[in-house]
């Protein structure tokens, strides 16, 4: 249904700029721009994966970084000198994806039953739970000491460290995620999912197997989780049970939602404001904190649907 | 085990729990009101629990250094009480206005996000005005003690879980004997039939968030003489322990809300004796979890709509 | 501003070309400063959140050495503070902007170890300088880091002088608390090692959660054990809640902390009387004059200040005498020089004589135990004589 050229509104030429753009843009702002611009990339695949769990399936998760460190604590014990195990970046990729899903599913078996904010408790106990246990298994994670020293992906001899180069890599995994979600979101799966989300009981009597359709969005969601979590862990290098805190959760939430739930332009502007902005916000020091928190009530009073809204959801809220 | 078995390390326990517990209660409390009427997690809760302790600070410290404190404490302890239920009445009241009711047919999350900034501007507010110093709320009656052989039980444990009681008990009456509960029943029941029915809607939220605030307050107060120490992020661990208790109640139900909060407070508080007390969150979200798996719609819990 | 990004980028390069002319080679590169600009010292610690009370100390700190400093060789000096919010992504961002920007001859910070792990790689992978005032964990320096030092002790150093007095106090019965942080549990761990190679035996050891406010149930739990003592790793915050609590609850042992309970606001002031008698390690006092100085500016003198001071100084003194004025009035500084000369000083700082050694600790034994006494009504750390 909808295709990225479709999303941008952008006939061929004008994509061809964007393309151009966006290839280019890290050498015009710099290696601490590019910097920013990947953490920005990370949330937005995060924000994606998210993006199917709440915007698709309709789930509220507010433990969605449990996944997130599943696979960045996946990727470091597995390529760093922790345990001496050294397995490439490019095969742990599918490893860590597989990871995410596999947890989500084994997370969501037994509490997908609960309903609305139930679930959203229970899923932020998950990731709080989560973080607690890494920081006290020291003898496998090294607790709050951190994993130091994981391994950067290589091609061949060369090592990709500086902040343009992994630009580039993390553009990679967005289109990957953008892909993805869209041809999720176009299939029978999508279309069952929101069924469900608009309602489920309906949904159910149409023959929907309502736990399995919830089953996989959590587990599909949490697998983009775990390919964001092993780029994080390997471009930052060393990773503590304090860089998965509940906050990264909200933030994620956050810019779903101010983008436009259910929309993926929606998500990567939600990911430039809610990351790009504190960041922008720097020349004003201490105020900058209370700028975000001002400018996200006002965001939410001006668009309450977010900024770019999915097609179907505007509509919806005209009704 | 063998701590779990002396009878006065258990009793210790208990009281430990309860103290916890009742001030997680009187947090749960604004959390399953505003939940049962407007269908939203309030995340600034634990912002206006902070301001309340902050207004009792504020005016605790001006009554000491003027000396009015040492000649009258109890009176000292209830202005404070005062001025801090009135700075969060007004706050949650404000709050509710400006961020919150220009929202209320929005979908569902908007109102979530709204609060999650306002709840990054009250910290960050609070952040600058006291530079991200701790306060101290200054001594204004001598802790006694109650010795029991072995134990020692603080007045003010007993103080703080005989007030949480007390105010529990006039919130109850008020939601279930006066006429303004009556109508808060109704509109939680059914917004528009409430309407309908004559009921300022408006006015009745409004006075859902100002009871919400005012039990922060005090439980803010409660906190701020009874460990002394207090700034800018103290509302978040609250909060979360405090909303927590509300959905292990059934959130949306106000006995559930009290129910919940004592009921984690215990679990803390007994778990030290058989986990180590690093895993303290893990007991309480573990066992949150189970009860949801158990009763997925909390102890006492009602049916609530499940569309995000 | 991006123009002027790519202008200083041109004239690092122009300059680059007339370097070997002058028979000045460095081999990590040049940081060249042109006529009129000014040098750039950057901060990194937490202005905002939990700590920002340490960080805005730290930030105090270096900011008053810069201002004394005014100006190296004709050009201003000027402090760059930035939020680093104690690690993460925010960390390694920062890092990115500190390194990346040409004016800036290096850096004090970071804060927290947590931040300053990821932010050292960053760090070396451009040359860039960095001093921490309050970094302490050791995979700081046992990593082999070159741009590396800092101007405070590390955790073994601290665990050690706190476990060395235990064992001539002859205390048996020890519990040890932290607060799961990086900080917390390396001094603990430590602690309870040195403890244990001394034949002691420590009775439990448990973890608290940051920000937790209510310690009851598991003093209530160590009261059963009858300890004589009671070593806390962690912060002010929880320190200073464990000490009144250890009152309330009724536990009669001796309490004993780390630097981060080093402060008079946060922990003296804020304890009350339950912190009589409480022991904390800390460095040597700092120069009385200076606090003095400080304190006019700045309100009470807190933990890392002073060494945040130091740092800041000894930075600067390092560019002093490493930086060469060209004839265009512009400064160039050579980055292997400038790391080369902080390894080799020898500082008289406001904390003491400042040395670092090959991995960029501090030398000598900086370390002391504290007492909280109360003389003439007035309650202060007194340092217990070695």
């Amino acid at each position: 249904m909808i295709r990225i050229e479709q999303i941008f509104r952008l006939t061929p030429p004008k994509k061809k700029i964007l393309v151009l753009f966006l290839l280019v843009l890290p050498f015009m702002v710099g290696n601490y721009w590019s910097q920013i611009l990947g953490d920005i990339g990370i949330y937005i695949i995060l924000g994606i994966g998210l993006n199917v769990v709440v915007g698709f399936a309709g789930l509220l998760d507010l433990g969605y970084v449990a996944f997130f460190a599943i696979g960045a604590y996946g990727y470091a014990l597995l390529a760093s000198p922790q345990f001496g195990i050294h397995i490439p970046f490019w095969l742990m990729l599918p490893v860590c994806i597989a990871f995410g899903a596999g947890f989500g599913a084994f997370l969501g078996t037994p509490v997908l039953r609960m309903r609305g904010d139930y679930l959203a408790i229970v899923t932020l106990g998950f990731g709080q739970i989560m973080r607690i246990t890494l920081n006290n298994l020291d003898p496998l994670t090294n607790g709050p000491r951190g994993l130091l020293r994981i391994d950067p992906p290589k091609i061949g001899d060369w090592i990709i460290d500086t902040p343009i180069e992994w630009y580039y890599l993390i553009m990679a995994g967005i289109f990957f995620a953008i892909f993805v979600a869209n041809r999720l979101n176009d299939s029978r799966i999508g279309r069952a999912w929101i069924a469900m989300r608009e309602d489920q009981d309906t949904a159910e009597i149409m023959g929907i197997n309502v736990l399995k359709y919830k089953l996989m969005a959590f587990s599909i969601g949490a697998s983009f989780a775990g390919l964001g979590g092993a780029i994080f862990a390997s471009r930052q290098g060393s990773i503590f049970p304090d860089n998965f805190s509940l906050m990264v959760s909200i933030n994620v939430l956050c810019l779903i939602i101010i983008g436009g739930l259910g929309s993926i332009p929606g998500i990567i502007l939600g990911s430039i404001i809610l990351i790009g902005l504190p960041e922008a916000l720097r020349g004003v020091q201490q105020y900058r904190m209370l700028l975000f928190g001002g400018l996200l009530v006002i965001m939410m009073i001006f668009r309450p649907t977010g900024f770019i809204p999915s097609a179907r959801k505007k509509i919806e809220f005209k009704k | 085990m063998e701590y779990l078995l002396n009878p006065e390390i258990l009793t210790a326990q208990i009281i430990n729990g309860l103290t916890i517990g009742g001030i997680y209660a009187l947090i749960a409390l604004g959390y399953t009101l505003v939940y049962g009427i407007l269908f939203m997690i309030n995340f600034a809760h634990g912002e206006i629990f902070m301001f309340g302790s902050f207004g009792g600070f504020a005016v605790l410290t001006l009554l000491s250094n003027n000396g009015f404190s040492t000649t009258h404490p109890t009176l000292s302890i209830l202005c404070a009480f005062a001025a801090a239920i009135l700075i969060s009445s007004a706050l949650g009241a404000i709050l509710e206005r400006v961020a919150y009711r220009p929202l209320r047919d929005a979908p569902r999350l908007s109102p979530l996000i709204s609060a999650i900034g306002v709840s990054i501007f009250l910290q960050n507010a609070m952040m600058l005005f006291t530079r991200g110093r701790m306060q101290v709320y200054p001594d204004i009656i001598p802790e006694n003690f109650i010795e029991i052989g072995w134990l020692s039980i603080s007045c003010f444990q007993i103080s703080i879980i005989l007030g949480c009681l007390l105010l529990m008990t006039g919130l109850y009456i008020f939601i279930y004997k006066t006429k303004t509960g009556k109508a808060m029943r109704a509109v939680a029941e059914n917004r528009e039939a409430a309407s309908l029915m004559g009921i300022d809607v408006n006015r009745i939220i409004t006075i859902t968030f100002i009871i919400g605030s005012a039990l922060a307050a005090a439980a803010g107060v409660m906190v701020g003489i009874y460990y002394t120490q207090i700034n800018h992020m103290m509302g978040f661990i609250p909060g979360i322990k405090a909303f927590t208790a509300a959905v292990l109640g059934g959130i949306g139900n106000v006995p559930g809300a009290m129910l919940g909060g004592f009921f984690l407070g215990l679990a803390e508080a007994l778990g030290v004796l058989v986990m180590p007390a690093q895993y303290k969150d893990l007991i309480a979200f573990g066992l949150l979890i189970l009860v949801l798996i158990i009763r997925p719609k909390g102890i006492m819990g009602e049916v609530v709509s499940e569309r995000v | 501003m991006k123009n002027k990004y790519q202008w200083y980028c041109l004239l690092v390069i122009m300059s680059l070309f007339f370097i070997p002319l002058s028979g000045y080679a460095d081999e990590w590169g040049f940081i060249t400063i042109p006529n009129g600009k000014p040098i750039r010292i950057g901060l990194g610690s937490m202005l905002s959140g939990d700590y920002a009370s340490m960080g805005i100390d730290i930030k105090n700190g270096a900011e008053m050495a810069v201002l004394e400093k005014k100006s190296i060789l004709g050009h201003p000096v000027i402090l760059q503070a930035e939020d680093d919010g104690c690690g993460g992504p925010t960390s390694v961002a920062i890092a990115e902007k500190m390194c990346n920007n040409p004016l800036l001859v290096g850096v004090v910070g970071y804060m927290c170890s947590g931040g300053s792990k990821p932010a050292s790689d960053v760090h070396n992978k451009y040359k860039v300088l960095m001093i921490s005032p309050s970094s302490t964990a050791m995979e700081l320096t046992s990593r082999g880091i070159p741009v590396f030092f800092r101007t405070c002790w590390n955790d073994a150093t601290q665990a050690r002088c706190a476990a060395d007095f235990v064992i001539k106090k002859k205390w048996k019965k020890i519990v040890v608390l932290h607060d799961k942080s990086d900080y917390g549990q390396s001094l603990a761990h430590d602690f309870t090692n040195h403890i244990s190679k001394n034949g002691l035996k420590i009775l439990a050891t448990e973890g608290l959660t940051r920000g937790d406010k209510d310690f009851a149930p598991i003093l209530t739990k160590i009261k059963f054990m009858r300890p004589e003592l009671i070593y806390f790793g962690g912060m002010a915050a929880e320190g200073v809640l464990l000490a009144r609590q250890m009152k309330r609850v009724g536990i009669r042992a001796y309490f004993m902390s780390d630097d981060g309970c080093y402060t008079a606001k946060d922990f003296i002031q804020a304890g009350g009387r339950a912190t009589n008698g409480c022991y904390v390690t800390y460095a040597k006092k700092p120069d009385a004059q200076w606090v003095k100085r400080f304190e006019s500016c700045y309100g009470p003198c807190q933990t890392f200040s002073p060494q945040a001071y130091d740092a800041t100084n000894i930075l600067l003194e390092a560019v002093t005498q490493v930086a060469k004025k060209q004839t265009d009035g512009s400064l160039i500084i050579g980055k292997k020089a400038l790391r080369d000369k902080v390894a080799g000083i020898q500082y008289k700082g406001i904390t003491g004589k400042i040395a670092f050694n090959s991995h960029g600790d501090r030398t000598g034994s900086v370390v002391v135990i504290y007492k909280v006494v109360e003389e003439n009504g007035k309650r202060f750390f007194k340092q217990l004589p070695l």
